[in-house]
């Protein structure tokens, strides 16, 4: 303390002088819209949000929409399952057709029981995902937009469940990471019409292999065993409409996960061959929503969206909500400031 | 069964790794400060494109201040020249910045700067236009000159960036370690613009020229004639980076080849054509530069060149022939004797060379040529400003920052001589000596006496020996101007050594600062900042120029500093370049830049009254007044520089030389000879002409010496307004943001492959008083760091902190009857854990002078991790940290150098820690080497000394050994020693084992290959003491190979070997002494049964070993990789040779044998057998 205090005597407050905006940063148009589907050169952009998914229900691993028991009598599920995300997502714009992004997580979650009498919570770093983008198609006004999305996810959040010993129905904690990594390419294009666009994207996403804490492995007599999520393919649409200053948007999602698998680790740099298929671990879901950006000026969007599932597949992986999602809505806001 | 986590080795390995990843170009490397100057507040100058800043001293030379500076007029000036400039240069590429460009004015030394670093929109220029810009450029508008050229860069390389100016580059990278193959490989690419050196710094200067503000001066022309006549061109390869292909001036050729060549563009394609590259750049990354020439002009670059190389082949063929038709007179280079190969024609000289190197026999042409260029360049490289003394005793040559100064009579010269020597040595009566002279700065013979004056530095110039080999003096400050000194040269005599004058010239350079400290060489009082003396006929007064804000004045003063007076009192940027008395002594003739005139002058002694000798447009400079009354000088006239003399008088000139080089520097010998500066394309020659052969051309009508005497005198005191740039205080103004966004694939030995993602940041304020960094990367290892640098006290102090987050996989194998020899019970369990690391650290760092710094930090840290039976971190352990280093390094600038020529780089810490192991699961303790420990304190020292020993060529050696000289080989040394005053835990001890540059980063003086023939941090324990021993021989020099975007310069090879050992303490052995925890640990009784282990003398039980050795091999290829990041890479193979046994999982197989060791201690059961560790590094470094 005694050197920070001598060091703040030294020096003078700073200017920040060279933050000005530079020449080389590429136009960036107003509203939505218009906006090619990769930030500018030059732009760096700090997104702050936030998802908030409630689920009082669950799916049944045929597929089929079943509500938590009402074992106490109050006339309503007995479970609650309370899963927020909040990110932080930096976007820069490293080259004119060219964007590295990078998003952090953190999640607070929450499992309440009324008939039990529990209520548990975590929160915790979740799993940091980055990529690159590249813009191969460009017109603008109207705007055309084609770009591919090479993209990672990486077991960067806790994947500790908490003790061995109960086994996985007494853990002290949630999961908040596969403790494994994604590779995967995505392509989307956005076309523009007067006050319309229209979006959409499909992509392909490998799952590596990982020995994951969470993964408590019984046959091989391990504590910890090695674990696969399963590969899947996601396509989207979105369409949208400007209206002055708001962009009005529609979303729907279709992804499909392929089967997971679990063992324990085989020598050499190929580690799975040891691996087994997780039955039931495949399934599809669909997802269908709405958003709201107020374009505020070209340095801040504010944006609102919500959406539910319509169809989906129980994959027994609570409460790991990016590879088996849980029935239930979720609700989003962001804050995207540029400089 | 042993523990079942694995120890903590690690921890931090992989950050500290990061954190060297911070590289940044070449140019952002640079400090403004080599140290701290406390005295120096600071004010800027805002204009409407730039804000300027500049120091000034806080206490004025009136109040006692001997540093006092200001660079107030400097500002001024470059506001105006800025704005003036901004429209024009910008219009070149159609790229009109919007932001600030901040423009730092430095003035604390006496040395020329110049850079930029586009990315943070800063431009760093030195007010004081230092002592070789003159030879270099041929005029002194050094303002004009400077900055043009460095927003040329600002500009040009803003509009030709592909990527966005926020990435100074991308960092791509990794490294797999595999402990069962026992390979480790990585990599790092940065991915970067990639602009070839021709365009980048020939562009400027052609830009410079396209707005108006440079030309195509007589010198830059020199240059490239010389280069062409001579066969001494960069090839198309060599011009695309800043190495210095063949050494002799490569950087200066790369410039003016680079503006050549745009001229040559110019005439064919337009003027726009450079632009136009560089617009073309803009439009896409590209991995290799070159292609946008061809996609530009539709011509292959490589046939471009050599269009433009036939081009100025036919250009100054045509030139030389016409001089010679004229009757060339040039001399010849002063030696003792004729060489055959003595610059005839450029056939005659190859074909001597080819003869020669032919017999060795090098069949190869380039390797011919290169060698042909050694050789040329040893005879007087850098050899200038000669003269001889007087009473013609003495011949002194300023030769590469000394003058050396040798008892050669004239006729003894093969220039002069009616006798020409033999061509053997000269005896010891010839032999000569240096007195530290700064680069390219006058100096003079006293009158009547065996003395002379000289341009040394205040601090460095007369620190002796010991001191430059041991660092030991303070200089708080970092002044290091110039100053007058005068040297007796009988005191000279005495210490004569190192030069001699051999059959082919100078050869050497040696240590010679100390000649200052002897008796009777003293500074001459109140001649700081003074340069370039010139002594009167009386031998006791001289004339100097004396440096202030970017402007010279003429001083005259006493020998013994009495009787100091201004001649001039100028403020306004005026340059004086080389003064010489009349033989009478009353006048003074010099060379004068001012307003835009360059021209030379006579002053009068006593009264400073001036008047133009001639007043005209050429590149007048370095008048000498002889003893025959005219003054000889250099100049331009017909675009070449020859020697002309001048009758101040009748004003009759003659041409004395006519020479297709330069001929610069003139001086009269007592016996009325000519010796002078010739430019060569293979270095600065002091030739000589004899009287009889000069070419006394009448050169009148060539000068201008009518001029108005009203208009001269309006000129003379012209003073510029400049008073509509009003400074402000600086106000700590931030460079722009630059980062660096990094990417990492590998994994860390036990884990899994993963990737990481993030940036590094490092950002500053305008004049690097305050810094910071920042560090952020996710992944399954996860990283935030960051610090604060403050420098504007003396010390320099840093705070900062880390937290990571790692994962790591682990193994382990269960015996469940703990025998070795039965193996169906044995059961393989996998595991992974999270860790995570806190620290906080806090230091200030002081350095003493250029080679030795001190530094006192303070640190503390945690940590600890979490199973997967845990839902939440553990502590493991905390730890307090107070440490003192020193460290000198007298070859820190050859940290990436593949092969370190002479020097020693030495890292002495001692450090007083305090740890508390606080795992509540253990009871907040742990056992190491058989003793419980919970909370200790203990001292640490650490030594590391590089010793980097050229091989020598001295002639009592054996041939094969004179030859390894030659050749550059070099032995290297390295120690390591470290002590722990007590028995701590393990991951306090001290480690050992292959190192990757990946973990530890790249570092030449601290080399990585001690114990490379074991696993990395296998080893441990309290007390270290390594040597290594290596042998390197360079393979290929100055290869300048290049392919695509990668540039081979030299490979190396290295042979080496290590021994040496760690020792722990070792737990009791009579069982009554101890009592086994649960894990089945020995553990002492009483504390005091944990015995020591004593170096040399006890086997290390850790190990297994009484000593370690191995023995390994290595290739070293330095290289860079788009146009100019060093991208170095190795391959490293070592052999261990000893068995050893060690902590977990010692084998590298990822499974931890918990089986009970045959000694019934806490050490694992397996072990790592002798055999062979492969190392590799592309890009890494090594």
């Amino acid at each position: 303390m005694l050197v920070l205090v001598g060091l703040l005597t030294l020096s003078e407050p700073a200017s920040a002088a060279g933050f000005q905006a530079k020449t080389m940063r590429s136009e960036l148009p107003p509203v939505e819209v218009e906006r090619p589907l990769i930030i500018g050169r030059g732009w760096l952009e700090l997104g702050l949000g936030g998802d908030v998914k409630i689920a009082r229900e669950y799916w049944g691993d045929d597929g089929t929409r079943r509500e938590f028991a009402d074992q106490d009598g109050t006339g309503g599920p007995d479970v609650t399952w309370l899963y927020t995300t909040q990110r932080a997502a930096i976007r820069y714009g490293i080259a004119r057709r060219g964007e590295l992004y990078l998003t952090v997580p953190v999640h607070y979650v929450r499992l309440t029981n009324s008939y039990l009498g529990t209520d548990t919570s975590d929160f915790g770093y979740g799993d940091a995902s980055f990529g690159w983008k590249r813009e191969w198609y460009r017109t603008d006004a109207p705007l055309v937009s084609i770009i591919s999305d090479l993209f990672f996810r990486v077991g960067s959040g806790n994947e500790a469940a908490g003790t061995l010993i109960g086994g996985p129905n007494t853990v002290g904690g949630f999961v908040m990471s596969t403790g494994t990594s994604d590779l995967g390419l995505a392509v989307r294009g956005k076309g523009q019409a007067g006050p319309f666009a229209f979006q959409m994207g499909v992509g392909y996403a490998r799952c590596f292999s990982g020995v994951s804490q969470f993964v408590i492995e019984t046959d091989g007599h391990q504590f910890v065993g090695r674990f696969k999520p399963g590969d899947y393919i996601k396509a989207d649409l979105n369409p949208m409409i400007q209206v002055g200053p708001l962009a009005i948007g529609a979303d729907a999602s279709v992804q499909r996960r392929f089967s997971a698998q679990a063992g324990t680790t085989s020598p050499g740099l190929y580690h799975d061959a040891y691996l087994d298929p997780i039955a039931g671990s495949e399934g599809t879901f669909v997802d269908v929503g709405g958003n709201v950006v107020l374009n505020v000026t070209r340095n801040l969007d504010v944006g609102l969206g919500a959406s539910v599932p319509i169809r989906g597949q129980g994959l027994a992986f609570f409460p790991l909500e990016t590879i088996s999602p849980t029935l239930g809505p979720t609700y989003s806001g962001t804050l995207e400031l540029r400089y | 069964m042993r523990r079942l986590f694995a120890p903590l080795p690690l921890l931090g390995a992989g950050t500290l790794a990061l954190l060297s990843l911070w590289s940044p170009p070449a140019e952002a490397s640079k400090n403004v400060f080599l140290q701290n100057h406390p005295d120096l507040d600071w004010y800027s100058i805002e204009t409407e494109h730039f804000v300027v800043h500049y120091p000034k001293s806080r206490k004025t030379a009136e109040e006692g201040n001997d540093h006092y500076l200001t660079a107030e007029y400097t500002a001024r000036k470059a506001s105006k020249v800025a704005e003036e400039m901004y429209p024009r240069m910008c219009a070149e590429f159609n790229y009109f910045i919007k932001e600030q460009v901040h423009i730092v004015i430095l003035d604390q030394s006496d040395e020329l700067e110049g850079f930029t670093v586009p990315n943070w929109d800063w431009i760093e220029v030195s007010a004081n236009p230092g002592s070789d810009i003159q030879r270099l450029r041929g005029r002194m508008d050094w303002l004009y000159d400077v900055l043009v050229h460095e927003y040329a860069h600002v500009v040009s390389l803003k509009a030709a960036a592909s990527q966005a100016e926020g990435a100074l580059y991308t960092s791509i990278g990794g490294l797999y370690s595999d402990g069962v193959r026992d390979v480790a490989a990585g990599g790092d690419w940065f991915i970067s613009e990639g602009d070839p050196f021709f365009w980048t710094e020939g562009g400027a200067e052609y830009w410079s020229d396209e707005s108006g503000y440079n030309w195509w001066t007589p010198n830059r022309d020199r240059t490239i004639r010389a280069s062409v006549l001579e066969d001494r061109l960069l090839n198309y390869d060599e011009w695309t980076t800043r190495a210095q292909s063949l050494d002799w001036y490569d950087g200066e050729r790369g410039y003016q080849q680079g503006y050549s060549f745009a001229l040559y563009l110019r005439q064919r394609f337009g003027n726009d054509t450079y632009e136009q590259f560089g617009l073309e750049a803009a439009r896409a990354w590209r991995l290799d530069w070159l292609g946008v020439i061809e996609d530009v002009t539709g011509v292959p670059g490589e046939e471009l060149y050599e269009d433009w190389k036939a081009y100025v082949t036919e250009k100054y063929t045509k030139q030389y022939a016409g001089i010679k038709a004229k009757g060339e007179a040039a001399g010849t280079e002063l030696k003792t004797a004729p060489d055959d190969w003595d610059f005839k024609d450029p056939e005659g000289r190859d074909a001597f060379y080819d003869l020669k190197w032919k017999r060795k026999p090098i069949t190869n042409e380039k390797i011919a040529k290169m060698e042909r260029e050694r050789a040329k360049e040893a005879s007087g490289t850098y050899s200038m400003v000669a003269r001889y003394s007087d009473d013609g005793r003495w011949l002194g040559s300023q030769f590469r920052g000394q003058v050396a100064v040798s008892p050669v009579p004239e006729d003894d010269l093969y220039a002069f001589g009616t006798e020409a020597h033999n061509g053997t040595a000269f005896g010891a009566e010839h032999r000569s000596f240096g007195v530290p002279n700064n680069f390219m700065v006058g100096w003079d013979f006293v009158p009547g006496q065996d003395a002379m004056v000289v341009t040394a530095k205040e601090q460095s110039s007369y620190r002796n020996t010991w001191q430059r080999s041991t660092g030991l003096w303070v200089d708080l400050e970092g002044y290091d101007w110039n100053e007058i000194w005068y040297v007796p040269l009988d005191l000279a005599e005495r210490k004569e050594r190192t030069l001699r004058w051999q059959g082919q010239g100078l050869k050497k350079r040696g240590p010679l600062a100390d000649l200052l400290m002897l008796p009777g060489a003293r500074p001459v009082p109140n001649t700081a900042r003074g340069s370039e003396p010139a002594m009167a006929p009386d031998g006791k007064k001289m004339v100097f120029v004396q440096y202030h804000d970017g402007t010279a004045n003429l001083a005259v003063i006493n020998l013994d500093g009495s009787e100091k007076r201004l001649l001039t009192n100028f403020n306004d940027g005026t340059w004086i370049q080389r003064c010489d008395w009349s033989p009478d002594g009353k006048e003074i003739a010099c060379a004068v830049f001012r307003n835009y005139q360059q021209d030379l002058y006579i002053f009068d002694a006593a009264s400073g009254a001036v008047r133009p000798i001639n007043f005209d447009r050429w590149e007048d400079q370095d008048p000498h007044w002889a003893a025959d009354g005219l003054i000889y000088f250099s100049s331009d006239p017909g675009g070449v520089l020859n020697i002309y003399s001048v009758d101040p008088k009748t004003q009759q000139v003659r041409q004395v030389t006519n020479v297709i080089g330069a001929a610069e520097a003139p001086s009269i010998t007592p016996k009325g000879n000519l010796i002078y500066n010739a430019y060569t394309a293979h270095g600065y020659k002091t030739y000589g002409l004899a009287r009889a052969d000069f070419y006394q051309r009448d050169a009148t009508a060539d000068f201008n010496f009518v001029y108005d005497e009203a208009t001269f005198k309006e000129y003379w005191a012209f003073r510029e307004d400049l008073s509509m740039y009003e400074p402000r205080p600086y106000q700590n103004d931030l460079m722009a943001p630059a980062g660096v966004p990094i990417l990492r694939f590998g994994n860390n030995a036990l884990d899994d492959f993963g990737a990481q993602a993030g940036a590094q940041f490092l950002g500053s304020d305008l004049i690097e008083n305050h810094s910071f960094w920042a560090l952020g990367l996710v992944g399954g290892d996860s990283i935030v760091a960051g610090g604060y640098t403050n420098r504007a006290w003396y010390p320099d102090l840093d705070v900062g902190f880390q937290y990571g987050l790692y994962k790591f996989n682990y193994g382990y194998t269960l015996d469940d009857d703990q025998n070795a020899n039965t193996a169906t019970d044995r059961t393989n369990y996998e595991g992974r854990n999270s860790q995570y690391y806190a620290a906080v650290f806090g230091s200030a760092s002081l350095p003493l002078n250029d080679q030795l710094s001190t530094r006192l930090s303070a640190g503390a840290n945690e940590y600890g991790f979490k199973t997967a039976s845990d839902s939440e971190f553990a502590a493991y352990k905390r730890a307090l940290i107070g440490e003192l280093d020193v460290t000198f390094t007298n070859i820190g600038f050859q940290s990436f150098s593949a092969n370190p020529r002479g020097g020693r780089n030495i890292d002495l810490g001692y450090a007083h820690a305090y740890s508390d192991i606080v795992y509540e699961a253990q009871g907040g303790a742990t056992v190491d080497d058989g003793e419980l420990l919970d909370a200790y304190h203990y001292e640490q020292v650490d030594l590391r000394w590089t010793e980097q020993i050229p091989m020598p060529q001295w002639t009592w050696l054996p041939r094969f050994l004179k030859e390894a000289g030659r050749l550059r080989h070099t032995v290297q040394l390295d120690v390591q020693g470290g002590f722990i005053s007590r028995n701590v835990d393990l991951n306090d001890e001290l480690r050992a084992g292959g190192q990757h540059p990946a973990y530890i980063g790249s570092d030449s003086l601290r080399p990585s290959s001690l114990f490379a023939g074991y696993p990395p941090f296998s080893l441990s324990g309290e007390t270290v003491v390594i040597g290594n021993l290596a042998y390197r021989f360079p393979i290929r020099r100055q290869l300048n190979w290049r392919m695509g975007p990668l540039y081979v310069y030299d490979i190396t090879g290295q042979v080496q070997g290590t021994a040496g050992n760690l020792w722990s303490f070792a737990p009791p052995e009579s069982p009554d002494a101890y009592y086994r925890d649960g894990y089945g640990d020995r553990v002492a009784r009483n504390p005091a049964d944990v015995k020591r282990e004593i170096p040399f003398v006890d086997v290390a039980h850790k190990n297994g070993n009484y000593l370690l050795y191995d023995a390994g091999g290595e290739v070293r290829v330095s290289s860079s990789l788009s146009s100019g990041f060093g991208w170095n890479s190795f391959v490293r193979v070592a052999y261990g040779f000893q068995e050893i046994r060690g902590y977990g999982d010692v084998n590298g197989d990822d499974l931890s044998q918990t089986t009970e060791n045959a000694v019934g201690d806490e050490l694992s059961d397996e072990t790592e057998l002798p055999g062979v560790r492969v190392y590799v590094g592309i890009g890494t470094g090594w």
